[in-house]
């Protein structure tokens, strides 16, 4: 079937005999005007000068002679003639000025698209409100009426002062355009201007295609079908308008109205999927079985899903032209500047600037960056060297001198970290110095990439040298972040062949045979109807200004035209809705299945396979085996031996893989620090006293010496953390206090007639065990934190900062101490009286008690291991206990070193 | 036929026919006028989108059927309610569709938040809030992080730093976590929720000093009080023992063992109900009636001192557990205000507001608007409004909704008509209380005596067949229903039950109703599974007749509902719950994470330890050498290593890579997707959205998936042939033919209950006058107030839980089957604690067969033989199964990033082509020398250039504007064409740079770079002879080189 730009060129050229030289296409878009300009090289016979075809947005330009800028600028414009109408104390900042004057600088453009005579408007608006007077006149509405007498005068100021310099934003243009008719047509005799395939007109274009029509300078061209141009349909609202009240078609023809619609056989099929992948991996799967893709279009209605999109395409489409881009902003190298700009603007939420200190998780992230790292002549495990130096904060200073190790990095760090002055002129400076690196290690897409971001921060120095608006990172932040959203990186492809991939407002006045259209929902096609603007609806109806009506209406076109010749169609929707009912389904849908018969309704479905999930396993291999025997031979730790019973999979990963945990930044002192400090200083507390009874004396001296060791252990131990903050500030004062808890604890047993003599503190202890079926011994080694009598009675005791209840020591029966985690403190205690007994040889029944000081449960004092049933008490460690409990350790042993038992994980694991 | 009322109310049981009413009451009002465009002034507001949809489906269906007169018996209801023959009503309701239909936006059937979101949008401006502000669902999050700026700025602020700490070590001292931070989000959680505003605004305005001040008394009086205690004790024991009675004297020793207490050790000593002591004075009962007279008249002698002590110790007792509670919650009370503050500033930076706050926002500056003011603002006039599921509107929802009611109620249209409101609800179903749903608003409604909000008084109609359910259903549940509404305590609520519980039948007969008992006693892993098994069994047992997609299984909680879940898709049962499916428990996910952490972290070896087990495993003799001999390589060797296995996967390419790129990259090269898999396109979905929101790079990904790992699930299409398995709040408004209904459920438990206690301000306390305490029984001891307190909150406990068995019970159609626990005591009604309970109870009151019996863990009502077979297919559209998942590299279609624009890019040795390129491009858009300048600016504006260069080039172009050869072609008066484009003959698209025409003889100009070649005048005979084939005369032919000078070369 001939598409409609066909049937116009032919009918064209028909009239004018193949003169086309003199002719002005116009045409709603860009993209329609390569298509029209194939189409005309196709159909003509001889050399020729090809015409101008030109948009219509362009050829608007052209007419008033003022050039577009784009919204950026103009809103640094904009500001300029605001700052110059407003009182000094009433001017907001640049930033919150944008927020509401880019909706303005829409609302100004709609009323000058629409040609509204602006004091109408304006002193409409304030009569409705002494009109309406309503009672109570509250402030709320006061200050909404207040504000639009302001907008009368920015607008009045604004709109002069960018006449005056030639520039300006569409409705500006369209306003003086309409005005520079009679200019335009005296200076363009001879040409003859062909518009085709519009819909919607805004005020300015109607008057504008008029005056031209009626000059005769003009002919026009419409797609337009039967269906909707009787009756009452929206899709029609604005064509039946035209051909009623324009007296140019009084007496000549509207041209042309076909009956597409309803005359000819389409095949029709609307799709529902879940969300958005499950569309475009079906959009994958109907391309697959193409034939061709000559002719076929696949239109995302919802532009922002292009990468998937792209994703999505099966390798038989080989010829592909698309007509959207990736915007910049999904471009990995904005994320080092999004991370840049984060670095500094922390800087200045966490009241930094002064002291120029950067937070380390920033530093992390930029340093980290691929853009970054590619940029580093050497490379850095930047997360463990920060992770040793332990700096919350960093400065210049101290970042040259963990990372400046040649002078190539002390420059780029110098350049990234040391901006004089917290100003936007002298970052944009830093991005532009790190563009110019990036520049010279990249080629090719990746160099666009950067040449784009140049432009962008360009741009803003550019203008900010002019006006100077910009006063704040956070500003050049927000406008960065405009920029990059609406920069877009074009594709290269097959302009005409093959498979079109495109948005909605491209497929204008274009024609395919097969159509794909994703995400047909509300909110999307047509677009949500809440309109950001400040003109009340009830003023717009009065002024004819569009509302979401006529929005909608030129959606609806934009649907039904695309269906004009296409056999074929799919229109696939998300059946999943969000939160606030946006997501049903178009109406556009569901009008057709309401009109139409010939409309086949499906839904994707998907079969849920849920596999049970598979827990690892890890067979102990020859060499396996031979890691395992090594570390018989190094030994093996009560804490080891905790994380086996825990989780084996663990055990492997830190005994054999030798796989550490690593340093990293403590931003809080960790539960471990906390720990670590409390045992160092208990230590340094009662070294002096081993071999020695306590007194009431000597706990006095500790418990006054605590805190000062408490805070040089914290020193030691948390380097460069600050304790004077935060949940920091929390813990020291907590440790403080477990300790005072615990000093005074001990002074009352003394008080109480205790006699505790300190035996040894941190004792290194190992020892080792044969068992039988392997031909070598196992090594047990651990440190015991305290050994201790009192009243001549030995104790083995160790220390826990976290929770440890009298429950978890209370072990009737060794046999469940391989049966979870919860058991491993008994465990692990039981281990010391092990080593302690080999160690020494002491008969241990009767004269030793072992347990735990939890400074979390300090109410219960020394926990003891509980060897008693039910809810009986029985502390004895008999020797024929400890039997007991190494009979059971080497079934652990055992299996950890069988060979034919993997090491497998425990589904049951407490972390 | 009675005019219906400006104002109706529905009471509205389970499958009554609720959305039928609505949807006629719709009709009728859009039918009942010539206008067609009537729709746009009503506002239906329902509770979910899914009802909402549904609404709009109906309304529309039914105009279509009407106009195609396929529907007779909705129709001939409206035709006698409107009283206009059928054929008027099938004209108008073909034009009213198509006036919908073409006006589709203005058709507002709506969920209250998508209504409350667009009234914040339309006054954001006003409001000073953001006007492009994002939504957050999950402020959990933000609360948490609110928190922790709290936590950190210790230290900062004097005051604060000082009550954080001392609560943080009283916290030690009673040997809780020193940590504050989990008391603080658990606090911060009210500020959330509209129920706690009024209390809130109540000490808003104390500062933290104030509570400190309050604390400090607190700790004295407790003291002070302890030491009052304990001299009563002793007091009491002194006048016992100067009397030489012996403690046994007295009833069971009980008054002198309670001074005992008293005097030594204060935590024994009971008050209240805690011991029988008080009932027994208040029988006055002290000892047995064999005690000598001697005795009796002895004690009665010292009675009146030792009661007035005793009652002066329970004034004590009183005061001191009030101030203990005040006293236990105060400091996150006190730094409410600052998480408040954090909070704000946290969405002020990410430009976002959660949902909760919109109400608020509403209520205090909105509602009071003129409510012209308002319709104007929202651009739309309503008049008539639908309302649904009242009984779960918040007080704020309903309170801001009046003012704009009220104004559509008394108005009056120039034609006369008037407004109306209909609102439909079900008390028994109000189960969204803590969400701030409060169903006495909608009890105080429909009950006469109430008082009206409107000026136009109301009509209130029941709605009392139920359509739903088969009789047996029905039947069991009135039944059920009406005997247990025993169990609650309030006498309203009470009434609820009675009254909506003779709901009448259908000629939907047969249905069948299954209770069965499990006991549960065994270990751990079992009685995680017992309920699983049951429903497991159950559905092998169904009538095989049932689909998988006919059965729903009904939980409490999505815990319970994975335990469903794994337990039946270990048996191979196919299920689909919106829920239960999460995605982090899928491997291939977790493979993924595992590698995006090695990524982001290459010292988190156990991540890619996990990587390269999951790729190794297929072989798994071998998976320990093969993950050792790489693990502690780098990663890209790591990766590098993979090749030989068929692995293709580089980091880099996966770091420069758009986010949702990379993510596809990755699948592919760890060829992770085979067929179609739910959940990693769930997952796909998820990182779309994260890139689309945030974006903002891996290391975010990851703290992103983080936080919400736990809540993320499959999103499957309906319509599946699968057991269904859902929350019964997710259940609200749906009908399944099979409801499955496991587990039992502790009706007073509440995880960590609080409740305002609003008694201060008559007692010393510092003029405040309300606080939140944590919830007990204790609560009942302090005084009036508090006894009402806990008995309202008590009441409410029992309502909502009845509501949610209600709601569970009347969901199905044909087969209930409810599995319940055996454990241990059976109570009686009035004690009963849980849904147990009251079965067993109701079973008790059973006759004959169905009597509850201690061997009987099965009951039956009906058969279970399925007798209507009358399928009413649910499924509306068909399904097609997808049977691909594509995923390739558009970098294999031959598709690439254009990357024009850099090639003007400069770079040292580059300097002079993109010299010439850029001042080629310039000339392009000057017509004469005068243009000079302007055009440069323009390019100096748009950030092609500096100022620097913007003068370079500035000279160049002059230099050859004005050059002596050429100036003549850039005077003005002249016709010029630049970059024409032209056709040659063989249709090649020639586009010459400028043309000059004076007197009818041609000039081509064409601007070279660098260095002068053959080829260009080639090129340049090419263009003069497609022109001279056009008809010109092409006198001269120049070339016009821009390299470091400018030379002019003419072609001859
Ligand atoms: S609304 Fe759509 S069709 Fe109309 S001018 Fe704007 S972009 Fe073009």
């Amino acid at each position: 079937m001939q598409s409609f730009l066909s049937r116009v060129i032919s009918e064209v050229l028909k009239k004018s005999e193949g003169k086309v030289q003199n002719k002005i296409f116009v045409l709603p878009s860009q993209r329609a005007c390569v298509f029209l300009k194939n189409e005309l090289i196709e159909q003509l016979s001889k050399a020729s000068f090809l015409p101008k075809i030109i948009s219509i947005e362009n050829f608007v330009q052209e007419i008033a002679t003022i050039s577009q800028i784009d919204s950026v600028q103009l809103l640094f414009e904009f500001y300029s003639v605001y700052k110059s109408q407003t009182a000094e104390n009433d001017l907001e900042s640049f930033d919150t000025f944008t927020q509401w004057a880019s909706i303005v600088l829409q609302d100004f453009n709609e009323v000058d698209r629409h040609l509204i005579d602006s004091k109408d408007l304006f002193v409409y608006l304030r009569d409705i409100n002494r009109l309406n007077n309503w009672s109570p006149n509250t402030e709320l509405s006061k200050n909404y009426f207040r504000f639009f007498e302001k907008l009368h005068i920015y607008y009045e100021a604004f709109y002069e002062y960018l006449v005056s310099k030639k520039i300006g934003y569409q409705g500006l243009i369209y306003r003086e355009a309409e005005g520079n008719m009679q200019h335009y047509m005296k200076t363009n005799q001879g040409k003859e201007i062909v518009l085709v395939g519009f819909n919607a007109l805004n005020r300015a274009e109607e008057h504008i295609f008029q005056e031209l029509l009626q000059n005769g300078f003009a002919s026009i061209y419409w797609d337009a079908d039967e269906s909707y141009m009787s009756g009452t349909t929206e899709t029609g609202v604005f064509l039946r308008k035209y051909k009623r009240e324009w007296a140019y078609f009084q007496k000549n023809p509207f041209n042309w109205v076909e009956n597409h619609l309803n005359g000819e056989e389409k095949s029709i099929n609307i799709i529902g999927a879940p969300k958005n992948v499950s569309q475009l991996k079906y959009v994958g799967e109907l391309l697959d079985k193409q034939e061709s893709f000559q002719k076929m279009a696949v239109v995302l209605a919802d532009e922002s899903l292009l990468s998937l999109a792209l994703n999505s395409l099966p390798r038989k489409v080989d010829k592909i032209n698309i007509t959207m881009g990736f915007s910049l902003q999904e471009i990995p190298l904005s994320n080092l500047f999004n991370n840049i700009f984060k670095l500094y603007l922390n800087q200045e939420k966490l009241g930094l600037v002064e002291k120029k200190l950067f937070y380390f998780k920033d530093v992390i992230n930029v340093m980290n960056h691929p853009s970054f790292v590619m940029l580093s002549p050497t490379t850095f495990d930047v997360n463990s060297i920060l992770g040793k130096s332990n700096f919350i904060f960093l400065s210049l200073k101290q970042l040259n001198k963990l990372f400046g190790v040649e002078k190539e990095q002390l420059e780029i760090i110098t350049v990234l970290f040391g901006i004089e002055k917290y100003e936007p002129e002298e970052l944009i400076k830093v991005f532009i110095k790190i563009i110019q690196w990036i520049k010279l290690k990249v080629v090719g897409v990746e160099k666009e990439q950067v040449y784009r971001f140049y432009t962008v921060f360009q741009q803003l120095q550019v203008l900010n040298e002019k006006f100077g608006h910009l006063k704040s990172i956070k500003a050049l932040y927000q406008f960065f972040n405009q920029l990059v959203r609406n920069e877009k990186l074009s594709f290269q492809g097959e302009p005409l062949q093959g498979l079109q991939l495109m948005g909605m407002l491209e497929t204008r006045a274009i024609d395919f045979e097969n159509v794909i259209i994703t995400s047909m929902n509300e909110g999307v096609l047509p677009a949500s109807k809440s309109d950001n603007s400040f003109i009340p609806l009830d003023v717009k109806n009065h002024f004819g200004l569009p509302t979401y009506r006529e929005k909608d209406a030129i959606f609806s076109y934009h649907f039904y035209r695309l269906m004009h010749r296409a056999k074929n169609i799919y229109f696939i929707y998300n059946t999943e809705r969000d939160v606030f009912g946006t997501g049903e389904k178009s109406r556009f849908l569901t009008q057709l299945e309401v009109n139409r018969k010939d409309v086949v309704h499906t839904v994707l479905g998907a079969n849920i396979e849920m596999n049970p999930t598979e827990l690892k396993v890890i067979p102990k291999s020859e060499s396996l085996l031979k890691s395992l025997e090594e570390l018989a031979r190094k030994g093996v730790s009560p804490s080891s031996l905790a994380t086996y019973i825990n989780n084996p999979v663990d055990f492997y990963y830190q005994k054999i893989l030798k796989i550490r945990e690593v340093d990293e930044v403590e931003e809080t002192v960790a539960v471990n620090t906390m720990g670590t400090v409390i045992h160092e200083t208990l230590e340094q507390l009662y070294a002096p006293y081993i071999g020695k009874h306590l007194t009431k004396d000597i706990l006095k001296k500790m418990i006054t010496q605590s805190e000062e060791l408490i805070v040089s252990n914290f020193q030691i131990v948390y380097v460069n953390g600050d304790i004077s903050k935060g949940k920091n500030k929390l813990i020291f004062e907590v440790s403080k206090k477990y300790l005072n808890r615990f000093l005074r604890l001990e002074l009352e047993e003394i008080i109480k007639g205790k006699e505790i003599k300190i035996i040894a503190l941190e004792q290194k202890l190992s020892s080792q065990l044969e068992i039988e079926g392997l031909n070598f011994p196992v090594t047990i080694r651990g440190i015991v934190d305290r050994i201790d009598t009192v009243d001549g009675r030995l104790r083995i005791l160790d220390y826990k900062t976290g929770m440890v209840k009298e429950s978890d020591l209370r072990m009737p029966d060794f046999s469940v101490m391989k049966e979870g985690y919860k058991y491993t403190k008994a465990l692990q205690v039981m281990l010391y009286v092990h080593l302690y007994r080999s160690n020494t040889n002491v008969d241990v029944s009767n004269v030793m008690e072992a347990g735990i000081i939890s400074f979390k449960n300090l109410n219960r004092g020394f926990l003891k291991m509980n060897f008693g049933e039910g809810y009986k008490r029985d502390y004895e460690i008999s020797n024929e206990r400890m039997e007991d409990f190494i009979s059971e350790l080497k079934l652990i042993l055992k299996e950890i070193f069988n060979s034919e038992i993997p090491f497998q994980e425990n589904p049951d694991k407490a972390f | 036929m009675p005019v219906s009322s400006q104002f109706q109310v529905y009471n509205a049981s389970a499958g009554s026919g609720k959305t039928f009413t609505l949807v006629k009451e719709y009709l009728r009002i859009l039918l009942s006028t010539k206008d067609s465009f009537r729709f746009q002034n009503i506002l239906a507001i329902t509770f979910t989108n899914k009802a909402a949809a549904e609404m709009k489906e109906r309304v529309l269906k039914s105009l279509q059927d009407f106009s195609e007169g396929n529907e007779k018996a909705l129709l001939s209801i409206l035709e006698t309610e409107i009283k206009l023959p059928q054929d008027v009503l099938k004209i108008r309701a073909k034009l009213v569709l198509n006036s919908i239909l073409q006006n589709y936006s203005a058709f507002n059937i709506t969920t209250i938040d998508s209504f409350t979101h667009r009234l914040i949008r339309s006054f954001a401006f006003d409001l000073g809030l953001s006007m492009n502000f994002d939504v957050e669902m999950d402020s959990g999050a933000l609360l948490d992080e609110a928190v922790d700026v709290l936590i950190s700025k210790i230290g900062e602020d004097k005051d604060l730093t000082q009550v954080l700490i001392d609560y943080s070590l009283d916290k030690t001292d009673d040997d809780k976590s020193w940590d504050i931070s989990n008391d603080l989000k658990d606090f911060a959680n009210i500020l959330l929720n509209e129920n706690h505003v009024s209390n809130l605004r109540l000490i808003e305005n104390k500062s933290i000093e104030d509570f400190s001040k309050l604390k400090k008394q607190l700790k004295k009086e407790i003291a002070t009080i302890q030491k009052e205690l304990t001299e009563i004790g002793k007091q009491g024991l002194e006048i016992i023992e100067t009397t030489g009675l012996d403690p046994k004297d007295f009833y069971r020793s009980m008054l002198p063992t309670h001074f005992l207490n008293l005097a030594f050790d204060l935590t024994k000593a009971k008050f209240f109900d805690q011991s029988k002591l008080k009932d027994r004075i208040d029988e006055h009962n002290f000892y047995a009636k064999s005690k000598s007279e001697d005795i009796k008249a002895t004690i009665e002698s010292i009675l009146p001192s030792l009661l007035e002590l005793y009652s002066n110790a329970e004034k004590l007792y009183q005061k001191d557990v009030l101030n203990n509670l005040v006293l236990k919650s105060l400091i996150p009370l006190a730094v409410l205000k600052q998480i408040n503050s954090s909070l704000q500033e946290i969405k002020d930076q990410n430009n976002i507001r959660l949902i909760s706050e919109f109400n608020q926002l509403i209520s205090d500056k909105i509602k009071d608007e003129p409510a012209p003011f308002i319709y104007e603002r929202i651009g739309e006039k309503f008049k008539y409004y639908f309302i649904d599921e009242m009984q779960d509107t918040s007080q704020f929802q309903w309170q801001n909704l009046i003012p704009l009611i009220e104004n559509a109620l008394v108005s009056e249209s120039i034609s006369g008509d008037k407004g109306s409101l209909m609102l439909v609800g079900d008390a028994k179903q109000a189960i969204y209380r803590w969400r701030g749903g409060k169903a006495e608003q909608f009890i105080d409604l429909y009950q006469e005596e109430k008082q009206d909000p409107f000026s136009i008084s109301k009509e209130v109609k029941n709605l009392d067949t139920n359509y739903r359910s088969c009789a047996e259903i029905i039947e069991f549940n009135n039944q059920f229903f009406t005997h247990i509404s025993d169990f609650l305590g309030s006498e309203s609520y009470k009434e609820l039950y009675i009254n909506g519980n003779h709901q009448e039948k259908t000629e939907k007969n047969g249905g069948y109703v299954q209770l069965s008992f499990v006991e549960i006693e065994k270990a751990d892993k079992e009685k995680a599974l017992a309920f699983p098994k049951q429903v497991f069994s159950i559905i092998q047992k169904l009538d095989p007749s049932f689909k998988k997609r006919d059965i729903c299984v009904l939980v409490r909680t999505r815990k319970q509902g994975m335990e469903v879940s794994d337990y039946l898709a270990s048996m191979n049962i196919s299920i689909v719950s919106s829920e239960t499916l999460l995605l982090k428990n899928n491997e291939g996910i977790d493979f993924i994470i595992n590698i995006l952490v090695s990524i982001q972290f290459p010292e988190k070896k156990d991540a890619m330890a996990n990587a390269l087990y999951f790729i190794g495993k297929s072989n798994s003799k071998a998976i320990h050498q093969f993950i050792n001999d790489r693990i502690h390589l780098e990663n890209n060797t790591i990766f590098q290593s993979l090749l030989d296995i068929g692995f293709e996967f580089d980091q880099y390419e996966f770091s420069s890579l758009p986010f949702y790129d990379g993510l596809e990259y990755l699948l592919r090269s760890f060829k992770l997707v085979h067929g179609i898999d739910v959940f990693i396109q769930s997952f796909l979905d998820f990182v779309l959205e994260y890139e689309q929101k945030r974006g903002f790079g891996l290391n975010d990904f990851l703290e992103h998936w983080e936080r919400k790992q736990n809540s993320l699930s499959v999103s499957v299409p309906e319509g599946q042939d699968a057991v269904k398995i859902m929350t019964i709040h997710k259940s609200k408004g749906l009908e399944f033919p099979v409801v499955i209904f496991p587990y039992d459920l502790d009706i007073y438990r509440e995880v960590k209950p609080k409740i305002w206690y609003d008694g201060l301000g008559s007692k010393d306390f510092l003029g405040f006058e309300s606080s939140l305490i944590d919830f007990s029984k204790k609560v009942s001891y302090i005084d009036e107030i508090g006894t009402k307190a806990y008995n309202k909150r008590r009441e409410e406990l029992e309502l909502d839980n009845l509501n949610l068995l209600y709601v569970a019970l009347t969901r199905p159609v044909e087969q209930l089957y409810i599995i319940s626990q055996k454990n241990g005591k059976e109570k009686e009604l009035e004690e009963a604690t849980s849904y147990a309970h009251l079965f067993i109870d109701f079973l008790k009151n059973n006759s004959k067969d169905t009597a509850w019996s201690e061997e009987e863990i099965v009951y039956h009502f009906g058969n279970s033989k399925r007798t209507n077979l009358e399928t009413e297919d649910t499924e509306e559209y068909n399904l097609i199964m997808p049977e691909k998942f594509i995923s390739s590299s558009w970098k294999n279609q031959n598709i690439s990033i254009v990357a024009n624009s850099s090639k003007l890019w400069d770079s040292e040795n580059e300097v002079a082509i993109d010299y010439g390129n850029l001042v080629h491009e310039i000339l392009s858009k000057i017509k004469t020398f005068n243009e000079v300048n302007e055009v440069i600016e323009k390019y100096l504006f748009e950030g092609f250039l500096d100022s620097e260069r913007a003068l370079e080039l500035e000279e160049i172009i002059n230099s050859i504007v004005n050059h002596p050869l050429l100036k003549g072609y850039y005077k003005e008066g002249i016709a010029i064409i630049n970059e024409q484009e032209m056709i040659s003959q063989d249709k090649l698209i020639q586009i010459p740079d400028r043309l000059v025409v004076e007197d009818g003889k041609m000039t081509i100009l064409d601007y070279k770079t660098g260095k002068p070649h053959k080829k260009y005048e080639v090129q340049l005979q090419n263009y003069a002879l497609t022109l001279s084939n056009m008809g010109y005369d092409v006198e001269r032919k120049i070339l016009v080189y821009i390299d470091t000078q400018i030379s002019v070369n003419f072609v001859l």
